[in-house]
């Protein structure tokens, strides 16, 4: 157990160097500088020229790369081009609000999505399976943002109950959690109903009530502990993709987070805020697939005894 | 005596997509007290559905029971709630199954899926539970019954967790156990294992037994009494020496007639049932075996018979009497290959003449599993180790062993599917393995191959005439009319109708997928066939049928086998010679007759005392072989049998026997041969 | 499933012949009528300029939809070819190809779509490679299970000791048999790369062609939310509507593809 996580941690080093470099050269390679996006079209060529020479971007690319990486690795972000602070410091502050979204969306969608879809299962080909069904396609189809302006209208606009924007409160953070939650329940309750469905025309199942076990018990203790096994995975492709969500999200529900930042880093160019928060997202994602791995070790007694 | 269970003309339907289709028709069973019966039938007879019936199991797959009744000790099942139903299931009626592997939840221990039965269905306490269960494991013959109840099912070998899921079964003490196939998928001696202890707990609890199998052997060495079906319906049913003695119905005498016995003669074409079980959905009318009957008259394809009651036996016939008078109807001739048969007599005379087609020198396959953070741990399977053999041209080889002998790893070595770890395999003198870059595909067109599973081992997006004409577009680059014309000859050759050429491989029975495979291999004339369990998944009557074509075609085409299989009836028939692998070794190679009338290796010996025999009057009386194969990642030292022979000595123990010869073509590995 | 098929047809018919279901043109500012609620005249409303939403959205759909199936034939034809690759080869291919997928799968999509269209500069092409780019490892993971769960079928087997040629086998054998799970998610992927690219645009990824799409007209309602509800309203029902039907279609091939329903 321990050399799998020491060999997974050695992995998930080489994935996250790989990352932050992809997204540099993106950034780089194509078309476009920045100092001539920070300056405007009205920079007289010293001015552009000087601020080459302070951002560094005068040198080749190569150069600029090895000098980045090398800070990089001494912990060094680099400083943003636009406010001249620390990124680190700039997205720390950020983070809190950004894992606190993430953290209530991904308990709405866990709970919501698998009440759901075990819901579904049990009552196959009933209303309630098609009520659910229904709704789950629905929430998979909308466009966050739109679900979003929807909530705000509703229940801020129309009804008042909660506010629509800002960040601080718990109140605050309802309609974002809900908005991004939904969207991944609706995935996730899809997956559900299916494993369910599977592992209910599993031979054992066949065993455990000819055992006499009560239906609810071969429900409750067995088919979803054997349903869990697929859950976990989607869960952990749900958590990745949540940080696209958190961006759209946050942008909705004027937030503050990493998502909003990042956005106006990309739009303006700012590449070391980009590449700190890429990198944060890298790190974000192989936890959550560590954890994913993990808790497989828990759910399935076969890849416990692999590791 | 009033009997423990009575089904009384039941039928049941399953629903899909709305429609209803009916899958039992009117079965009547009973089985008394401490009684085992057997229910046997092909696939698709509609045994299994018949006991979940019964379990009330097929309530939760759509199934409905729409006539008849269900009775256990004067109890209708078949009006219980569903709660009243659960509380019997496991505590009155238990059931164990074909495959103990998806039978039992994977991710909860042995111990916790034996003491949620006991806390459901005893006042004891959990830890009492445990204690329980401790004690029934050990009671079918668990060892170190501690440690398994911690282990999860797949650190179980297939014999324990049958043995486990018999300990749930056994764990309230029900009165009637029913079993379905529960030994099909388990190898021959731990088959005969399962049986004795089945047995021994009928007699303990005195406890009913409803034994499902499709193999007649079994049901010989067990059965009291045997009820047969056929396409959802009981066609038969008689005490067991009744009807090995005289069948009534023209279908138990046809599955009986197709059973391959120990003393057939070699020398005749196997018998077989035309034609295979119809589906469900599309029965003939009148009597359901109409089609396939020799006896058929216009009365059997208008009306169906009732099973009615003769001197204590029932059939369901309306030539039951024409049957027991007249002499059998055997309608194909069924003299064939005796003058091959010579050949194989003088075999080791013949060797010395010429050489073999093909020789197998000291081949050695291991797998190796890596552990470690840098997989610095390297453990290596011996699948196969250091075997050595040849096949003579025209000749049969079998090659028989248990699960995990190695004997389809070398079997896939020979068609270079697998890379041998080192050894050679000489086809008409020239290395196959290290054959030059040119010439890497001749080899592979004189040596062709069937495999066990008629579903997997043919594409099922191509078209049949594609499916056969592979070879011949890879090897000859025939395409269009060309291929088609050699292909239609190959399809005449094993018997598919020409017509089929454009069709796909799920519109065919399992039995026709195989004349696919074969006609894939003969057709670009080949050599060499190796078919792995070519056989091994076909309904009885149907393995007949394939076994005779691989033999007709064997003397057209002048062909030789390289023949793996476990069954070893089946190989015995058809094998020219034999050779037996344990543990990656080839412990003993004879002549079929010499093998099985002085088998010299003690393996062999028990190999083939386990092998139930189709004859009530001889039932064993004797377990042959005790414990299971030890793992190839770690074999034992010295002869790799010794830790299951009875003859075993400190020699043995130390030093590896060598395959030497101890008669005429009679090899055998042991210090002490019998 | 009908009423799926309907909508679908609707929408291909709007981007394909949009002069002929508009009932005006989406250049047309009309000052007078801005921010009108849906009447007769305007169906669903007008938006800040006076323009027709309807007409707006019936216009914008040819550029949905060519995200949509732009990104997914680009996206999903890339990510199969190294699924195949990788999972037929195996050995270090597959290694490298994974890690790859690992890399790209670790920045999430839409920063990664947003990223390289900034890095581009925006235009309808550069928003169609930007989403390829992004669900390439999706299709590529699905691809690659598929074909190693095919490859250890028995007929690959078959094949190999036939001694038909590598490609062959390829080609053949193995994408045959991996084409319905790509066919579905594929199917389903138009919705999601439509998904994407309305965020995009929401983003403020900007007025990318003079006809604005869907999620443009959307972002733009956003402003107008607690005066003009139908602008943002209307084209995010239209959003959806296309993409529960292309899932619906979707969950219908994948029902019939099952073998286990034939």
């Amino acid at each position: 157990m321990f050399m799998f996580v020491i060999r997974r941690l050695l992995v998930s080093i080489m994935v996250v160097l790989a990352s932050v470099t992809l997204v540099f050269f993106i950034l780089n390679v194509l078309p476009g500088n920045p100092a001539e996006m920070m300056l405007g079209p009205n920079a007289t060529p010293e001015t552009l020229q000087n601020l080459n020479e302070s951002l560094g971007l005068n040198k080749s690319l190569l150069v600029q790369y090895f000098d980045y990486m090398r800070g990089f690795l001494k912990g060094d972000l680099g400083e943003s081009f636009i406010t001249k602070k620390p990124v680190i410091d700039q997205l720390l502050a950020q983070l809190p609000a950004t894992l606190s979204l993430a953290g209530a969306s991904i308990a709405i969608a866990v709970i919501l999505g698998m009440v759901l879809g075990v819901l579904s299962a049990v009552y196959q080909n009933k209303a309630i399976d098609y009520v659910v069904r229904m709704i789950s396609l629905f929430s998979i189809s909308m466009p966050t943002f739109w679900l979003g302006i929807l909530l705000i209208l509703i229940f801020s606009v129309h009804l008042q109950w909660l506010p629509a924007i800002g960040n601080g409160s718990l109140r605050q953070l309802i309609l974002p959690a809900c908005c991004l939650g939904i969207a991944s329940a609706g995935s996730l309750s899809r997956l559900v109903r299916n494993s369910v469905l599977e592992v209910l025309n599993e031979q054992f199942v066949v065993t455990l009530r000819a055992k006499g076990l009560p239906e609810k018990l071969v429900l409750c203790k067995h088919v979803l502990r054997n349903a869990l096994i697929p859950t976990v995975t989607m869960i952990g492709i749900v958590a990745g993709e949540l940080l696209s969500g958190a961006v759209v999200t946050e942008t909705v529900f004027s937030r503050q987070g990493i998502g909003r930042v990042v956005v106006e880093a990309i739009m303006q160019k700012d590449i070391p805020l980009v590449q700190a928060a890429i990198l944060i997202a890298a790190i974000f994602y192989i936890i959550v697939n560590l954890l994913v791995d993990i808790s497989y070790t828990y759910i399935d007694p076969r890849i416990r005894s692999k590791h | 005596m009033k009997p423990l269970l009575e089904v009384k003309e039941l039928s049941v339907d399953f629903y899909k997509h709305g429609n209803a289709i009916n899958v039992i028709d009117k079965v009547n069973l009973r089985i008394n007290s401490g009684e085992i019966v057997c229910m046997i039938g092909e696939s698709g007879s509609g045994k299994t559905i018949t006991s979940l019936s019964i379990m009330r199991l097929i309530d939760f797959n759509s199934g409905k029971i729409t006539h008849g009744d269900i009775e256990l000790s004067g109890v209708s099942l078949v009006t219980l709630t569903k709660q009243e139903i659960s509380v019997l299931r496991g505590k009155k009626i238990a059931m164990i199954f074909q495959e103990p592997m998806s039978a039992l939840d994977p991710v909860f221990t042995i111990g916790d899926q034996i003491v949620e039965v006991l806390i459901r269905h005893t006042n004891l306490t959990k830890p009492a539970a445990r204690e329980q269960a401790i004690t029934l494991l050990q009671r079918v013959g668990i060892p170190e019954p501690e440690v398994r109840m911690k282990q999860y099912p797949y650190e179980l070998s297939g014999g324990m967790r049958q043995r486990a899921m018999i300990a749930i079964a056994l764990a309230c003490e029900p009165e009637l156990l029913i079993a379905d196939e529960p030994t099909t998928a388990l190898d021959v001696t731990i088959q005969a294992q399962i049986l004795n202890l089945l047995k021994e707990i009928r007699d303990e609890f005195n406890m009913s037994i409803l034994f499902i199998t499709h193999d007649l052997g079994i049901a010989a060495e067990i059965a009291d009494r045997i009820v047969v079906m056929y396409a959802g319906k009981v066609i038969e049913q008689a005490a067991v020496h009744e009807l090995f003695e005289q069948p009534f119905h023209p279908y138990t005498s046809g599955l009986l007639q197709s059973v391959v016995t120990m003393d057939s003669d070699r020398t005749e074409k196997l018998f077989t049932i035309n034609g295979s079980i119809p589906s469900l959905s599309e029965l003939p009318t009148g009597c359901r075996f109409h089609p396939r009957c020799a006896y058929a008259t216009d009365r059997c394809r208008s009306e169906e018979p009732e099973l009615v009651s003769q001197s204590g036996r029932e059939a369901a016939c309306w030539n039951i009497e024409k049957l027991l008078h007249e002499p059998q109807q055997q309608v194909e001739p069924k003299r064939i290959i005796a003058a091959d048969r010579a050949i194989a007599a003088s075999f080791e005379h013949e060797q010395k003449q010429r050489l073999p087609l093909l020789e197998v020198r000291a081949i050695k396959k291991y797998f190796s599993i890596e552990q470690g953070l840098f997989k610095q741990n390297k453990k290596l399977i011996h699948a196969v180790d250091d075997v050595s053999f040849q096949i003579g041209k025209g000749e049969t080889f079998g090659l028989v062993g248990e699960s995990g002998c190695g004997k389809s790893t070398l079997g896939r070595v020979l068609l270079q599917l697998e890379q041998a770890t080192s050894g050679q395999v000489l086809f008409e003198g020239k290395d196959v393995l290290r054959a030059p870059a040119g010439e890497w595909k001749s080899s592979r067109r004189d040596i062709q191959f069937v495999f066990q599973d008629p579903y997997g081992s043919i594409n099922p997006r191509w078209k049949v005439g594609d499916i056969i004409g592979e070879p011949l577009w890879v090897h000859e680059s025939l395409k269009g009319q060309a291929k088609r014309q050699k292909v239609v000859e190959v399809m005449e050759l094993v018997g598919l109708n020409p017509a089929a050429y454009d069709r796909l491989p799920h519109e065919f029975s399992g039995g026709q997928r195989q004349r696919i495979s074969i006609a894939r291999a003969i057709a670009l004339k080949p050599k060499f066939i190796v078919a792995d369990e070519a056989v091994s998944a076909l309904d009885v009557s149907v393995q007949s049928q394939i076994v005779n074509l691989m033999q007709e075609l064997q003397g057209q085409l002048d062909l030789s086998y390289l023949f793996i299989a476990h069954g070893l009836n089946i190989v015995r028939h058809i094998s020219d010679r034999i050779g037996v692998m344990y543990l990656g070794k080839l412990v003993e190679i004879a002549t079929t007759d010499e093998l099985f009338a002085h088998p010299a290796h003690h393996y062999t010996k028990a190999l083939l005392a386990a092998i139930p025999l189709p004859d009530p009057t001889r039932r064993k009386t004797f377990l042959p072989l005790q414990g299971e194969m030890p793992s190839p990642a770690n074999p034992p030292t010295g002869c790799r049998f010794h830790t299951r022979c009875t003859a075993a000595t400190d020699l043995c123990k130390k030093i590896e026997p060598a395959l030497q010869r101890i008669g005429p073509g009679h090899l055998a590995a042991c210090h002490y041969p019998a | 499933m009908l009423s799926a098929s309907l909508i679908i047809v609707f929408i291909v018919a709007c981007a394909i012949f949009p002069e002929w279901i508009a009932p005006y043109s989406p250049l047309d500012m009309n000052v007078n009528h801005i921010l009108q609620p849906p009447s007769a005249a305007y169906l669903l409303g007008t938006d800040q300029f006076g323009r027709d939403v309807f007409t707006l959205l019936v216009y914008g759909s040819r550029q949905s939809l060519l995200t949509g199936i732009g990104s997914v034939l680009i996206g999903g034809l890339a990510g199969a070819l190294c699924g195949l690759l990788a999972g037929y080869h195996g050995r270090w291919l597959d290694t490298f190809f994974m890690r790859l997928i690992d890399v790209v799968m670790s920045i999430p999509g839409i920063l990664l779509a947003l990223a390289i269209s900034v890095a581009l500069g925006s235009g309808p092409l550069t928003i169609i490679l930007a989403i390829s780019v992004a669900v390439i490892p999706g299709y590529a993971r699905v691809m690659r299970g598929q074909v190693i769960a095919v490859k250890s079928r028995q007929f690959i087997d078959a094949a190999r000791a036939i001694g038909t040629p590598n490609r062959e086998i390829m080609l053949r054998h193995i994408l045959p048999n991996c084409l319905s799970p790509m066919l579905v998610m594929m199917t389903t992927g138009i919705g999601f790369s439509i998904l994407i690219s309305s965020a995009l645009s929401f983003l403020g990824l900007g007025e990318i062609s003079e006809i604005p799409d869907w999620g443009y007209l959307l972002s733009q309602g956003r402003s107008y939310m607690t005066i003009a509800w139908w602008i943002a309203t209307f084209p995010g029902l239209a959003i959806t509507c296309l993409v529960v039907s292309v899932n619906l279609i979707g969950d219908e091939l994948r029902n019939r593809l099952d073998p286990r329903n034939s």
